[in-house]
């Protein structure tokens, strides 16, 4: 078993510590029922069971530990990792290169979502050719884009930004378009000009729409950049699960795949946080409108 | 009554097209026997032509002038019959043309080398070489085949998993913490272990493409059963109803709608994760086609390849598009 050659936590620590755990919150629990709540105490005995059965199986050889790394060695892998600066340096250039298509997308979408929901004459031409490009998957414009800007940085960039474009988009649009008709003619009769009631009624009205489809660009965003990096890229998380499946090690896949899976619930759920924000404020809709007729009220010295 | 028949025709259509793909998927090992007319499909079939020179085949000036009399004549043709000819086909056309004469000139005028930026005429002459010689139907059979089987098994394991899951709580506390944990990686990230596991072929790739539309099937499914309002669930057993009935003539009709969007949602993921698959994992396929024509750079096979694909794409879309109108019309 020269997997758990150089591991530092032995498998059986494993077991034992996730027995324990199951064993004490039994007890804990037939002692006193209210103190843990059912659902915590059946998802935390979900995942022990899980991670028993995990290092179980691969400790008693039923599964062969170069298929499926046991949990023992996964954490072993990821601190070695963390302590040489490995799994960091994988990190940021994934950060880096999804950001960076991520702002591309958002500063192109936004604005032209706006003046496409503004514009309706111009969304009809234009709808039928972006359903076109739409339509193709992102990592099939991957080999095109690699031919155009060649290896490297770009061509990860463009099918990101790709990715998370059209969502953006086509919420903004509709967003804009749902803008209450009553509102607008408000700031209208108030004496506002255009700039006005796009500042004061479409903007905040659309804001949430937005947002929502900026998470689901994201959620696209996210599948596209994993794709790309395994193709395309010579660093980044995708470049190590790809590299660490050619050398067949497989725990350095496991970490990057719990990486890649941190990382993408960590920014589902700040994005989330920044939804729940502003839909929170849209309930005071109406208020937001009040303060932008004060604002015009004053502009026109009323 | 109504909308028990319509389940059951639904359900029969879904058995019918799983059973007509059992025999490809007892089969999926397609290389062998394309091994037995000789190799692999990528060595004997692949189209080495030379070099295509822009305007060998098709003269660009004759196609930008007949695009531009074909956009004229739709125009024409519209303002004669405004009825019969649709204004969205005229607009997408338009601007489908606009955009062909726009980019055939730019490549006309050498203002971009037609190495990195082939011209539609040559694009079009290369797609027809390809289904000249057989090569272009092999790849959208196979990429075709892979994605309904993972398909079907996504809808034949999600739907009732999700079913389960929102009913039995007990089961759901146990199952839904590993599943969320499951959903938030990206499918392609398992590519190297799916690789690993089931080797290169059509099994990883039918892998991959089965978690992507798995989820969104499971999770609306789920959403769906969990909205069933529970006065009628009440007012159901009130009136003698069993379980059973409960199940099939509550909630499985209230959460219908929210299953097919599900099923939608599914299947344009899948989709991305077909392509994904296929340019790494597999030797056939449309994904394949155009990888293996990067490497060539046969610039004019990627291209025709990304439009065969967002043809076929649309092509699926507005049927699932269609059918859930039709389908959902009577909520």
């Amino acid at each position: 078993m020269d997997i758990w050659g150089r591991c530092e936590i032995h498998p059986l620590v494993v077991i034992a510590i996730i027995s324990g755990v199951i064993l004490t919150t039994t007890l804990f629990r037939n002692y006193s029922e209210t103190a843990i709540s059912e659902k915590f105490y059946n998802s935390l005995m979900a995942w022990s069971l899980f991670i028993l059965f995990w290092e179980g199986t691969i400790y008693l050889e039923i599964i062969k530990s170069m298929l499926l790394a046991p949990p023992s060695v996964i954490l072993t892998k990821a601190f070695y990792f963390l302590e040489k600066g490995y799994l960091q340096i994988n990190i940021v250039s994934t950060l880096r290169r999804f950001v960076a298509g991520f702002f591309i997308a958002l500063v192109l979408a936004v604005p032209l979502g706006i003046a496409l929901g503004l514009f309706r004459k111009a969304y009809e031409w234009i709808a039928p050719l972006l359903d076109f490009i739409r339509m193709i998957p992102p990592p099939a414009i991957l080999p095109f884009a690699i031919i155009l800007l060649g290896i490297g940085e770009s061509p990860a960039v463009f099918v990101i930004a790709l990715g998370c474009f059209f969502p953006v988009l086509l919420n903004t649009v509709q967003g804009v378009r749902e803008a209450e008709k009553l509102h607008v003619e408000v700031v209208q009769t108030l004496g506002g000009d255009r700039m006005d009631v796009l500042r004061h009624v479409i903007v905040p009205s659309a804001l949430p729409t937005i947002l929502t489809g900026i998470r689901i660009g994201f959620g696209i965003g996210w599948l596209v950049l994993v794709s790309a990096e395994i193709v395309a890229a010579d660093s980044g998380l995708g470049f190590m699960i790809e590299g660490a499946r050619n050398r067949l090690e497989t725990p350095t896949v496991f970490v990057g795949m719990m990486t890649v899976c941190a990382m993408g619930l960590a920014m589902d759920v700040f994005l989330k946080k920044i939804e729940g924000f502003f839909i929170l404020r849209r309930g005071g809709g109406f208020l937001q409108l009040e303060s932008g007729i004060t604002k015009i009220n004053k502009k026109n010295n009323l | 009554m109504e909308f028990r028949k319509k389940v059951f025709a639904l359900a029969a259509v879904m058995a019918l097209g799983f059973l007509l793909l059992v025999p490809f998927a007892v089969t999926y090992g397609a290389e062998q026997v394309y091994d037995q007319k000789g190799g692999p499909v990528d060595t004997w079939n692949r189209p080495l032509e030379k070099e295509f020179k822009v305007g060998e085949v098709y003269d660009p000036v004759h196609f930008m002038i007949g695009v531009a009399i074909g956009v004229v004549i739709l125009h024409l043709l519209k303002s004669k019959f405004p009825k019969i000819v649709p204004v969205v086909l005229v607009r997408a056309l338009t601007s489908v043309g606009v955009v062909l004469i726009a980019w055939e000139m730019i490549v006309y005028m050498q203002l971009v080398r037609s190495v990195l930026l082939p011209p539609p005429t040559t694009v079009i002459a290369k797609l027809q070489g390809h289904w000249g010689k057989d090569y272009l139907q092999i790849h959208i059979l196979a990429s075709l085949q892979r994605l309904f089987i993972a398909f079907f098994l996504a809808v034949f394991t999600g739907v009732p998993l999700g079913f389960i899951v929102a009913n039995f709580r007990r089961f759901s506390d146990y199952v839904d913490p590993i599943l969320n944990l499951i959903r938030v990686i990206p499918p392609p990230a398992w590519l190297p272990f799916a690789i690993l596991w089931f080797g290169i072929g059509n099994p990883p790739s039918i892998y991959i493409i089965w978690l992507g539309c798995f989820f969104p099937i499971f999770m609306n499914t789920m959403r769906g059963i969990r909205n069933t309002q529970q006065i009628h669930i009440e007012s159901v057993l009130n009136l003698g109803g069993k379980r059973m009935d409960v199940y099939g003539r509550v909630m499985l009709p209230s959460a219908f709608p929210t299953i097919f969007t599900g099923v939608r949602i599914g299947f344009g993921i899948g989709w991305v994760c077909l392509i994904t698959a296929e340019l790494v994992a597999v030797d056939a396929g449309l994904g394949w086609m155009i990888e293996d024509a990067r490497n060539l750079l046969d610039t004019p096979t990627v291209l025709g390849g990304m439009v065969v694909i967002s043809m076929l794409g649309i092509i699926f879309d507005t049927i699932l598009r269609k059918s859930e109108q039709a389908i959902v019309r009577w909520q």
